[in-house]
């Protein structure tokens, strides 16, 4: 398809929209990726995903957007090209690459656990059959958000490795836990509120505590060593 | 829990738990939270609440497995209604490996004494034992419940203490229907 960009123009009508209706938040505040909560258009063709929304200049914004499809549960879009951007009005595009999109199909085993474990947002108090919290939107998002990011950021950056799926599982604490046990390591990574915000403890090591790494960082941060260390995660 | 809290003096003594002793835990299994095909116990099992001063455990030596699931079904959850007893599988560890966990961590007997009688929803439970998790970094604790999930996956045939649970129906009716004036709640009986 031979697109334009006046075919993803945002409409108030969402039925003349592009494609999809989907719902975009950003990280422009450090520990608020759901701050600004804005309808876009998306369309795609075979050069991958085109976005329409309300201008903002690129240095705004930070490496990962998250993207909602109505009635979904979140699925991120990892570093878009910023080359590809340009600005008409009030209205930026924004280009998303082939690539990136196909990425979710290649992980789709992780796919299939976010899935999986989106019955964690409907959990009651007591959902344990004693004194359970519940795993609020924003710690349950953080997770998700985390485990796309990282193992997105292996496929694509250390040498297209495809991490194994996690286990993802509540915690009675309000976290969420992200647990590997595969031949060569083990990793588990909890998500809790800390300071008010969601913050990733991890611990993993290559069994019976060999050669550990520990350690701790705020959801919205990188740590690049921890990406390099997860790719044992196969 | 000290031996006495408020007016409530506990009868039983807080004994020292030897090395070679084993403690049982209670873990939900049930539903979407537990399907076939994934480990379990998950680390996740071993997490702390925040109101929680250890990992709540039955000590074996006071009490059977028979009576670890009554204990359950006599027990009100946050709603105030009975637990589903059902929905638990038990696991022992032995305490000898626990403690080898971190070398802060700490095992302690805990004897839950709520009255004579106790409470509806609340009953007294000798064997009550506290896994004491030391005041160190997070991540040290995710260590410790990686490893506890861990020991209990590998050593499964010998950790998961199996039980018939439809073998005790009929009971915990029965005891149920006597609310408080039971075994479990009077000591009398006990």
């Amino acid at each position: 398809m031979n697109m334009t960009k006046t075919m993803i123009e945002p409409l108030e009508d969402k039925t003349q929209w592009g494609r999809r209706t989907i719902y975009l938040h950003d990280n422009i505040d450090d520990h608020h990726h759901k701050s600004r909560n804005q309808k876009l258009a998306i369309d795609e063709d075979d050069n991958g995903y085109l976005l329409a929304i309300p201008y903002q200049p690129i240095e705004t914004w930070k490496k990962s957007i998250v993207i909602t499809e109505e009635d979904e549960i979140l699925k991120p879009i990892w570093s878009f090209s910023t080359q590809e951007i340009y600005k008409e009005g009030d209205w930026g595009y924004y280009r998303i690459p082939q690539k990136e999109k196909d990425i979710s199909k290649i992980l789709s085993k992780i796919e299939d656990e976010i899935k999986h474990s989106s019955y964690i947002l409907d959990l009651e108090v007591g959902w344990d059959g004693e004194e359970a919290k519940i795993i609020t939107p924003e710690i349950y998002n953080s997770s998700i958000q985390f485990l796309r990011t990282y193992s997105q950021y292996i496929f694509q950056h250390l040498g297209e490795i495809i991490i194994r799926s996690p286990e993802i599982n509540p915690g009675r604490d309000g976290s969420i836990d992200l647990s590997w046990i595969t031949e060569n390591a083990r990793m588990l990574i909890n998500i809790k509120e800390y300071q008010g915000h969601p913050h990733v403890f991890f611990y993993g090591d290559h069994h019976e505590n060999k050669n550990p790494l520990k350690g701790n960082i705020p959801a919205v941060d990188f740590e690049e060593a921890l990406a390099v260390w997860m790719k044992k995660l196969v | 829990m000290d031996e006495e809290t408020g007016l409530i003096t506990c009868p039983w003594p807080v004994e020292p738990i030897p090395g070679n002793e084993y403690l049982s835990r209670h873990v939900l299994a049930s539903g979407l939270i537990k399907e076939s095909g994934r480990r379990f116990p998950s680390e996740s099992d071993f997490i702390l609440r925040e109101t929680e001063d250890g990992l709540s455990h039955y000590w074996n030596r006071h009490i059977s497995l028979e009576d670890i699931y009554i204990t359950i079904a006599l027990t009100h959850n946050a709603k105030g209604a009975y637990k589903e007893y059902t929905s638990f599988k038990i696991f022992q560890i032995e305490n000898n490996y626990i403690k080898s966990l971190n070398d802060s961590l700490k095992v302690e007997h805990n004897p839950a004494f709520f009255g004579n009688p106790a409470p509806v929803g609340s009953p007294n439970n000798r064997s009550h034992s506290l896994v004491i998790f030391p005041k160190v970094e997070e991540e040290e604790l995710l260590q410790i419940r990686i490893n506890l999930a861990t020991f209990c996956q590998k050593n499964y045939e010998t950790s998961y203490r199996e039980f018939d649970v439809k073998s005790i129906k009929e009971k915990v009716v029965h005891l149920r229907e006597k609310t408080n004036d039971t075994p479990y709640h009077r000591l009398e009986h006990h």
